[in-house]
């Protein structure tokens, strides 16, 4: 292939797309711009054939869902909803409030976990997949030093009514970002962030769950995000993220003696 | 403010390119509800310049190149067979079929950046302008990648004036990113 022939086809396709649009003569005549302009035709026709149909197909439920939760989340705080972070913040809150009604059923049938467990990982799983993607601001308050992790567990403290440090994941290399506090049913949750030097991100999400009786640790999942969650001494805990489940699983034990300690 | 119900609307189109980008279905679904989340929290920051449809799809690219999960998928571009493809082969015989999946093969080992630019032009039916917005680079940097990736996948499908598969411009294999 030459340069000249590069030049050329750059210009056929600029001619066409003016032409498409209105703005230039029909191109391809004859000669050597027809047999590019009827190839080009065949490999759109395949490309179209080959991914066209995807687009036809019904749109998955988990899709549709995440711009229904937007929706209710705009209807429900009307301008509030307009302001930095709320339409997220709504979102997991809504999520929070609703997934006991309705996994609470499924539950009980079950026999496995209660529904406030389950509400408990599904907000959990909805605010790390709701910040964890944030680029700007995945966090409320960003965590730069030890005086800072000072002034969140503070906070976390004072919006949540007991004290609560973000546990410390070094050992596993997961560092603090950062955390917010987020709307539960029973007032408050906190919601603390950490990175990896890979950038792989884990969310520690922790509710109070007063007259919760204790659980073992469960696997939550979601959505392509899981982590592992469990109830002790009136507060809720779950740690979710992109991380594999063994290593999710070592930071939930990690999380758990530093909150029990 | 973008509003939601375009974004609903465009998912079908976000879940076209996100299949014809990464060539995985879980994956493409888990890219699409990665763009949607992100592009609800920051739908504020659309502010009408240029087509919804454009920066919808430039999100969906960022979410693919941010996020590591996707690099499973992406290391096996070149190589990954997914049975699930061609889809239509009803209206063709088996030589149709035959085509079909050698455009797919052929999709597979162009080079990311070309690809995702000639299934804007070609399946989404953009114009040069949208498909530049879309992809974030200058409209020559579109046209220039739309002529090698047609280039080489005409030379690919054996329509060429030769066959030589490494004769191709382009053909390096390389991550989407």
């Amino acid at each position: 292939m030459t340069d000249r022939t590069i030049l050329a086809d750059e210009d056929l396709i600029r001619r066409l797309d003016a032409f498409e649009r209105s703005a230039g003569p029909a191109p391809g005549a004859g000669g050597r711009d027809a047999a590019s302009l009827a190839e080009w035709a065949r490999q759109d026709a395949a490309l179209r054939a080959l991914y066209g149909p995807v687009g036809d197909e019904p749109v998955p439920d988990r899709l549709r869902a995440t711009v229904g939760r937007a929706r209710r989340g705009a209807a429900t705080g009307g301008r509030a909803a307009l302001s930095r972070g709320a339409p997220g913040r709504l979102a997991a809150a809504i999520v929070f409030l609703a997934a006991g009604a309705l996994l609470g059923f499924a539950a009980g049938r079950l026999g496995g976990p209660t529904a406030e467990g389950l509400g408990l990982a599904q907000a959990a799983l909805a605010t790390h997949r709701t910040y964890a993607s944030e680029i700007a601001h995945p966090v409320e308050m960003a965590v730069a030093g030890s005086a800072d992790a000072g002034r969140l567990a503070e906070w976390f403290a004072r919006r949540l009514g007991r004290p609560l440090a973000p546990p410390d994941l070094g050992a596993e290399g997961f560092r603090l970002l950062g955390g917010r506090v987020l709307p539960a049913p029973n007032g408050a949750a906190a919601a603390m962030l950490y990175e990896d030097a890979t950038g792989r991100r884990v969310t520690v999400f922790i509710a109070p769950q007063p007259g919760r009786s204790e659980t073992s640790l469960r696997l939550a999942r979601g959505e392509g995000t899981e982590g592992w969650w469990w109830i002790d001494r009136g507060l809720g805990c779950a740690v979710v993220g992109e991380a594999p489940r063994e290593v999710l699983k070592a930071l939930a034990g990690r999380a758990y003696e530093a909150l029990a300690g | 403010m973008a509003p939601l119900d375009e974004i609903e609307a465009a998912i079908p189109a976000l879940r076209r390119y996100a299949v014809a980008l990464l060539r995985d279905r879980d994956a493409a679904d888990d890219a699409v509800q990665g763009c949607l989340e992100r592009a609800i929290a920051h739908r504020d920051r659309y502010r009408n310049e240029g087509s919804l449809r454009a920066w919808l799809f430039r999100v969906l690219l960022n979410v693919v190149r941010d996020d590591h999960r996707y690099a499973r998928a992406r290391a096996h571009l070149t190589i990954v067979a997914d049975d699930r493809f061609p889809g239509p082969s009803q209206q063709g015989g088996q030589e149709a079929h035959m085509a079909l999946v050698e455009v797919h093969d052929a999709m597979g080992r162009l080079p990311a950046d070309q690809r995702a630019a000639l299934v804007l032009v070609a399946v989404e039916g953009m114009r040069l302008a949208e498909a530049a917005d879309a992809l974030g680079v200058p409209e020559g940097t579109l046209v220039s990648r739309l002529g090698r990736a047609r280039a080489a996948l005409r030379q690919m499908t054996h329509r060429g004036a030769g066959s030589d598969l490494s004769a191709a411009p382009g053909l390096r294999k390389e991550p989407l990113a």
